[in-house]
């Protein structure tokens, strides 16, 4: 048995049911195959090793508590479960972090972002976990916002340079509370392993494609709602830190592309801090900013870095 | 003595500017159009005056003015580390 999914634009052929993936329909080649198998315990030719991971030139080892997964040359993931776990417990790290590494390794600029489509246009939300950008895509969604991307954005540059977010995401991964102040109907099991999350079916999913990018929102925690300016170099420190796994795009040599990807937003798009408010109190307010934030963006002028 | 651009840093252009970030220690400059073409000449290492000869040709500047600024703009690219002296 297999299954075919569409993930940050790759066609994924995998032995077991990714939940929270995009199911598609065809057979033949993919891209990506994920598969059941022996892993090593250890990457003998590591030239980078963390401490739940190690890397070469072509493969990374990950060690998680449900298992090992060996992903190689950006086109194969092996997982083995460990001892007393199941192949399902293995589910959220393949078609999660596991697979930001696979990303990674095929050059990818992989934000840690939440992404909806505004108008035809993509809203990032990034940010540290627990700061709310799965809730904002999540009530921007009720608004008749269709959800793009959960947790990892995956940022291409087009001919003109200009910047567009694949839209791969089926589901929301929420908080009780957050699924309580939405009053999400449509919510399914919890995801394995982060107790207090729960798959939720989105209002809307955005259909296959890329949407061009229209802001990137950088999240942070504040007394009132606010969407406030940065400065170039702000801006450009910012994405480089909020790439999934920034350490890994580091060691790996890949900062450059960070740094392509930044210029190339500031030039065609927009980044700005947005401020939270701790709660959901305010979470109306925030999302009026953002509306109204997003129909009147337009391509920023560069001025001095500061 | 000559002047080098320091290994290590990555650069992508914004309009007129050119950002540039190193790897080593995240460190960011922005520099203007002609800044870019210093640092750009700076490949090959160069005196203070072999720049300067260059630029007065390029760009039509009195010599005692480009040499004032072009010091300066040197000065700060060294404190960001982005420039060194070369060997």
């Amino acid at each position: 048995m297999s299954y075919r999914y569409l993930i940050g634009g790759l066609t994924v052929v995998s032995d077991v049911a990714l939940v929270g993936a995009r199911a598609v329909a065809g057979e033949g080649p993919a891209d990506v195959w994920i598969a059941r198998g022996e892993t090593p315990e250890e990457l003998d030719s590591a030239t980078v090793r963390r401490n739940h991971w190690s890397a070469d030139a072509s493969r990374v080892l990950v060690h998680a508590a449900t298992g090992r997964y060996l992903v190689t040359g950006g086109r194969e993931i092996r997982y083995q479960p460990q001892p007393g776990c199941s192949v399902e417990d293995c589910v959220p790290y393949l078609s999660g972090s596991v697979f930001g590494f696979l990303l990674h390794q095929r050059g990818e600029v992989l934000l840690h972002a939440s992404a909806v489509s505004v108008g035809g246009r993509a809203v990032l939300f990034s940010g540290q976990s627990g700061l709310g950008k799965s809730t904002l895509a999540a009530t921007l969604c009720q608004r008749g916002h269709p959800l793009l991307a959960d947790d990892f954005c995956v940022v291409t540059l087009g001919a003109d340079g200009a910047p567009a977010v694949t839209a791969d995401a089926r589901l929301h991964r929420l908080t009780g509370p957050t699924i309580r102040a939405l009053r999400s109907p449509n919510v399914m099991q919890p995801v394995q392993f982060k107790l207090d999350k729960f798959y939720v079916e989105p209002a809307l999913c955005a259909e296959h494609g890329k949407a061009p990018l229209a802001q990137l929102y950088f999240l942070e925690r504040g007394p009132a709602p606010l969407i406030g300016p940065l400065s170039t170099a702000e801006a450009v420190r910012a994405l480089q830190a909020s790439a999934y796994r920034p350490q890994f795009v580091k060691r790996m040599g890949h900062a450059g592309t960070y740094l392509q990807a930044a210029t190339a937003i500031l030039r065609h798009a927009g980044m700005s801090r947005l401020v939270l408010q701790e709660g959901l109190d305010s979470l109306d307010a925030t999302i009026d900013l953002i509306e109204t934030g997003t129909a009147r963006a337009t391509p920023q002028t560069t001025g001095p870095i500061q | 003595m000559k002047l080098a651009q320091t290994e290590g840093w990555l650069s992508s252009s914004l309009g007129e500017e050119l950002v540039m970030m190193s790897i080593d220690n995240g460190n960011y400059v922005g520099i203007s159009r002609v800044g870019a073409r210093i640092y750009e000449m700076l490949k090959t290492p160069s005196t203070l005056d072999e720049l300067c000869a260059r630029l007065v040709e390029e760009y039509n500047v009195p010599l005692d003015v480009c040499g004032a600024e072009v010091k300066a703009f040197i000065d700060e690219m060294m404190e960001h580390g982005a420039i060194r002296q070369a060997p």
